[in-house]
């Protein structure tokens, strides 16, 4: 084992990889497959020896070994017991303490906070209404995401929108972020399914234009990547105010993942570190955003619905009013349990609001103002499962995105590395030998299962609550009970307790 | 085919790679063809490299790896065997072949593929002597091994491949073995110096006594042989001289029938003699070779099964042009395997690429480049990949983007660039 | 006929395919009872690697195969697939098929006495889909029809 200690470095290791070596076979899968470097061979002693310092968790060896020789187990508190400093504490303040910065995590916050998607109840027709068999009724899960006027004059056109077959759209996830493989999986995945994926604050490659019909393009603070073409092929345009993993910063992409084709796309330096700023610097009033709103539907001939995204922070229902009143044709909300391929832990695990009591507020104050028709909601951060989905749906929301269910799709184990961009499935990488790991035939069809999936799901549920259009369902919060909710979180969700 | 009311008739004269290639090729093309295979060896064809595997016992006459084909090869194939009989001539007017027992074969089609024979110096005295033998076929093999078991010291003449092989056989067989070689170096058509003098130390590690430089004048003795007398005047005493200089094609038939002979038979690109209907293939051809750019015998194996079958094609209708070959060679002596192509020793107007890194563990390879287009390479040691610049060298190759590559250990379907793999992966 | 085809931009260098290979050609198929083995079957695809290229690359199964033509004792074959098969009974390593192999995907085993054996893909005759093609977790081998 050629490897030094650094005690003065050291921090106990999260994960202990252990290997049966009655069956392990020496085939070294492990070996190869690790990016990360912890698993080795000792030709000497015809040995596989895992550095566990290095293990990330991310459970790929795992995968690979054929004998199933190995198991990674999360490594018990290695500190001393203390109820007030659990070990997330003494590491996070012995690693600021060993590398003089703030860590970077990737993926959403993994802080133990309330998830009230869990407290929430769908409800199902008995008697008094009947169910519906989607097997043999037509359900209708169409959506259209843009605005809806008021009122309908004769020989006027409609105000652009989209089209989505099935109410869920795969969320910001810049090429840049994710690999190429992996933006190539997911456009394939969201033609073949009638939705549209997003391309993220990255610009996008000149191989993934042929996605136009399918594609959100996102411009966002740093501008990277955005140009009139690039405006053109989207089919609609996000405006990126905020993202719920970090919210009130703008977004980092490390010098390490910008390759000569993120170069490219990008339109900067090869190596740099792409870091938008906090704010839009031309935007910091409604009216500023307006500007902007319109800038993009004039360079694009009010040809594209335009959505502006932004973070769930405490005031967003105001926040959003002003941007319903602003032009836009869709507001994004991004809960504090969305993900991120990098960001501050600190502002990771502690900024921001749930999606769930959000998008509730969001809905409840667009409704009393009468604007809701002005504007589409898409609800994010953390969704799931179909149940979830449909839960944000009957909270008021038009549509979700999905982003971590994605990657999962993919093959992500929320290992928390994208950061590093040695992504040992190759989701979120730019090294050309790990990015192969998404092989896009197989992904995009596995992706298109979940879409599937999710789809019949959303009918077999509208189906038990007797709802046979998901229009008629959206912010129906009748459906919705709580439990285990106090009488303030029902409130602001709109939810009766479960019995009343 | 039919010919009014009776079938094709078809003459192979050769039982062996071209000749058993050519009938497959005929009978694959024509099922009802009567196909006649005339040898002068009363044998089952048989693996001429596995000579002398068999004089030491390895491999036994009956023993199904001995046989060029499977036992129920004739049979399958429907062929005709005239075994034991030498053919003396061909008459193209009457469209037969005259055998030495005087009966007369007639063919619609005949193949010329008689192989080589052993080459004698002209000058060497007293080469008539009991106990000088030759190894180029089973018949001399059966005498070689009747008189081994009276013989002690054994004097090999020529390292080439057949001499040195057997050389190296007999000695670790426990024989007293000298091999004498005209030139400065062992396999000298197959070998560069490094390569060579490693050849040279396995052979005296299985104590094989190398002379280099050197070339047998006389053999002693009056009526059997007792040692011979090399050119620089020593004397080697021995029971056995084997001759192994070479062989040279067997064209005595041609040359009776009348057919245009250079230094093998000459055909045209589908294998056709100056005679029409009479084809030839094999070692008693002589071939275009597209890397020294000449016409000249190449007797391995590979070629000859090639040209077999193109004549077979061509002989049966249909038309199959030989593209030209070049001289290839594999074989292992001791420990160590080599493979060879085209050129060994680097002509002037070409570059030539080295890795003597592992010379020490018998690892050595050379590639000879001109023009982007290699011309010849040895590999030894490491020889899985060699048959990729056989290809290469067939193709026409341009490795410029790769040359340097090609030396390494290593080198794979790595070395080339993506299109020509995406090739690889495609063609087949 | 079919043929296994070989995506490079898919392989990920896990080697899995060598596994399965040397397991399919060992005598009780089982993965334990393979790696126990004294003299193990040698695998007949391998994994070329130059990061971040990587393939498992084996035999093409030519349809004229310079192998087969150029084999001393009619050791190799083509069988009712259209397999080119080395027969490893009567193959007495002259390696003449490697001097003539265009792939470079022939592989000599010296380790079974006196005459070395030429190992070659066989395209697993006992299987429906080779070894390879099954064990190969992300779709770079592709067994399919030539074409």
């Amino acid at each position: 084992m050629k490897w030094f200690k650094k005690v003065h470095h050291y921090l106990p290791p999260d994960f202990i990889l252990e290997r049966a070596d009655d069956l392990c076979i020496r085939c070294k899968a492990c070996v190869t497959q690790c990016s990360f470097d912890a698993n080795f061979y000792d030709q000497k002693r015809n040995f596989i020896y895992t550095l566990q310092q290095n293990c990330v968790g991310c459970n790929r060896c795992v995968a690979y070994c054929p004998t199933e020789a190995i198991v990674v187990k999360n490594r018990p508190n290695p500190f001393r017991e203390h109820s007030h400093w659990g070990a997330y504490y003494i590491s996070g303040i012995k690693r600021r303490a060993y590398y003089g910065g703030t860590p970077v995590k990737s993926m959403g916050n993994d802080r133990p906070f309330p998830i009230y998607w869990d407290k929430l109840l769908l409800n199902a027709s008995q008697v008094t209404n009947p169910s519906i068999d989607p097997l043999r009724e037509p359900m209708e899960l169409r959506t259209y995401i843009g605005r809806r006027p008021k009122y309908l004059k004769k020989g006027e056109a409609l105000p652009p929108s989209i089209m989505l077959q099935t109410p869920i759209m795969i969320g910001a996830m810049s090429y840049g972020a994710l690999s190429f493989n992996s933006v190539e999986s997911i456009g394939r995945a969201v033609t073949m399914a009638g939705t549209f994926f997003n391309s993220g604050e990255g610009g996008l490659s000149r191989d993934h234009y042929k996605f136009s019909k399918h594609v959100i393009v996102q411009v966002a603070s740093g501008r990277f990547g955005v140009h009139k073409e690039y405006l053109d092929i989207g089919s609609a345009i996000e405006i990126k105010i905020g993202q719920g993993a970090k919210p009130g910063i703008g977004g980092h992409l490390p010098g390490e993942k910008v390759s000569e084709s993120i170069s490219q796309a990008r339109m900067i330096p090869k190596g740099t570190d792409a870091l938008s700023p906090a704010p839009h610097h031309d935007i910091y009033s409604i009216e500023d955003l307006r500007q902007l709103i319109y800038a993009l539907k004039e360079a694009t001939r009010y040809s594209k619905p335009v959505i502006v995204k932004i973070a769930a922070v405490h005031n967003v229902a105001a926040i959003a009013s002003g941007i319903a009143r602003s032009g836009a044709d869709a507001i994004s909300i991004d809960g504090f349990k969305g993900g991120t391929g990098a960001a501050p832990e600190i502002i990771r695990n502690h900024v921001g609001i749930p999606i769930e009591l959000a998008l509730a507020a969001v809905d409840t104050r667009l409704r009393q103002e009468g604007i809701r028709n002005e504007v589409s909601i898409i609800a994010s951060g953390g969704i799931r499962g179909s149940a979830d989905a449909i839960k944000a749906i009957a909270l008021g929301a038009d549509a979700v995105y999905i982003g971590t269910a994605a990657l999962i799709t993919l093959g992500c184990t929320l290992c928390q590395q994208c950061h590093t961009g040695r992504c040992a499935w190759g989701i979120t990488t730019q090294d050309p030998f790990l990015s192969k790991r998404v092989n896009p035939d197989i992904m995009s069809e596995h992706l298109y299962n979940l879409f599937n999936v999710w789809s019949l799901e959303l009918k077999e549920i509208m189906g038990a609550m007797g709802v046979n259009s998901i229009e008629s369902l959206r912010g129906n919060r009748l459906h919705l009970r709580g439990v285990g909710l106090s009488d303030r979180d029902l409130e602001i969700l709109g939810v009766l307790p479960a019995g009343e | 085919m039919m010919i009014g009311d009776r079938n094709m008739r078809y003459i192979v004269i050769g039982n062996s790679v071209a000749g058993l290639s050519a009938c497959e090729t005929i009978r694959n093309n024509d099922k009802s063809a009567d196909i006649t295979v005339i040898a002068d060896e009363p044998f089952f064809a048989y693996s001429r490299p596995l000579l002398s595997d068999y004089i030491t016992g390895h491999v036994k006459i009956e023993d199904d790896r001995f046989h060029y084909r499977r036992d129920s090869f004739y049979d399958d194939l429907r062929i005709e065997k005239k075994f034991g009989k030498r053919a003396r001539q061909i008459v193209a007017k009457s469209k037969k072949v005259l055998l030495d027992n005087s009966e007369a074969v007639e063919y619609d089609k005949c193949l010329i593929a008689t192989g080589g024979v052993p080459f004698v110096p002209p000058n060497l005295k007293n080469s008539s002597v009991e106990g000088v033998h030759f190894f180029t076929n089973l018949t001399y093999a059966l005498e070689l091994e009747k008189a081994l078991k009276k013989a002690k010291k054994i004097v090999v003449v020529g390292a080439g491949l057949i001499g040195a092989k057997l050389a190296e056989k007999l000695s670790l067989y426990g024989f007293d073995v000298s091999i004498v070689e005209l030139t400065n170096k062992i396999l000298g058509l197959a070998l560069d110096g490094p390569s060579s003098s490693l050849v040279a130390a396995q052979m005296s590690k299985a104590g094989v006594n190398v002379i280099t430089e050197d070339s047998v004048n006389e053999i002693l003795g009056t009526t059997k042989c007792e040692g011979v007398v090399l050119a620089s005047g020593k004397k080697i005493e021995c029971d056995l001289t084997i001759m192994a200089i070479g062989v040279k094609p067997n064209t005595s038939v041609a040359k009776e029938s009348g057919i245009a002979v250079n230094r093998g038979i000459a055909v045209s690109e589908t294998m056709q003699t100056s005679v029409k209907d009479i084809y030839a293939a094999g070692d008693v051809v002589e071939l275009h070779d597209t890397v020294f750019q000449m016409n000249h015998p190449i007797p391995v194996i590979p070629w000859a099964a090639v040209c077999g079958r193109i004549a077979g094609e061509n002989m049966s209708g249909i038309y199959k042009s030989f593209n030209g070959g070049f001289p290839v060679n594999s074989i292992s002596i001791g420990d160590i395997s080599f493979v060879s192509m085209g050129y060994v020793e680097t002509p002037d107007d070409c570059r030539q690429y080295i890795n003597d890194k592992r010379i020490d563990e018998g690892i050595y390879r050379k590639v000879i480049v001109k023009d982007g287009i290699i011309k010849g390479a040895i590999f030894m040691g490491d020889i899985e990949r060699a048959g990729m610049i056989s290809a290469m060298i067939k193709d026409n190759t341009d490795v410029s983007a790769f040359a340097e590559r090609i030396v390494e250990n290593d080198f794979w379907w790595h070395s080339l660039d993506r299109t020509l793999r995406e090739k690889l992966t495609r063609r087949a | 006929m079919k043929l296994v085809y070989i995506k490079e931009d898919a392989c990920v260098e896990c080697k899995l395919c060598e596994l399965a290979c040397y397991v399919e050609h060992s005598p009780t198929k089982d993965i334990l009872d393979a790696y126990e083995m004294e003299i193990r079957p040698m695998p007949r695809c391998e994994v070329d690697v130059e990061l971040p290229y990587s393939a498992s690359i084996m035999c093409r199964h030519c349809i004229d195969a310079p192998c087969l033509t150029a084999c001393q004792n009619g050791s190799i074959y083509k069988d009712e697939r259209g397999a080119v098969i080395v027969n490893e009974k009567t193959c007495v390593g002259c390696w003449m098929c490697i001097m003539m192999c265009s792939y470079g995907v022939i592989k000599r085993d010296t380790r079974h006495g006196y005459f070395g054996i030429s190992t070659k893909c066989d395209l697993c005759p006992e299987r429906e889909t080779p070894a390879c093609v099954d064990s190969c977790p992300n779709g770079a081998l592709l067994y399919d029809d030539r074409g």
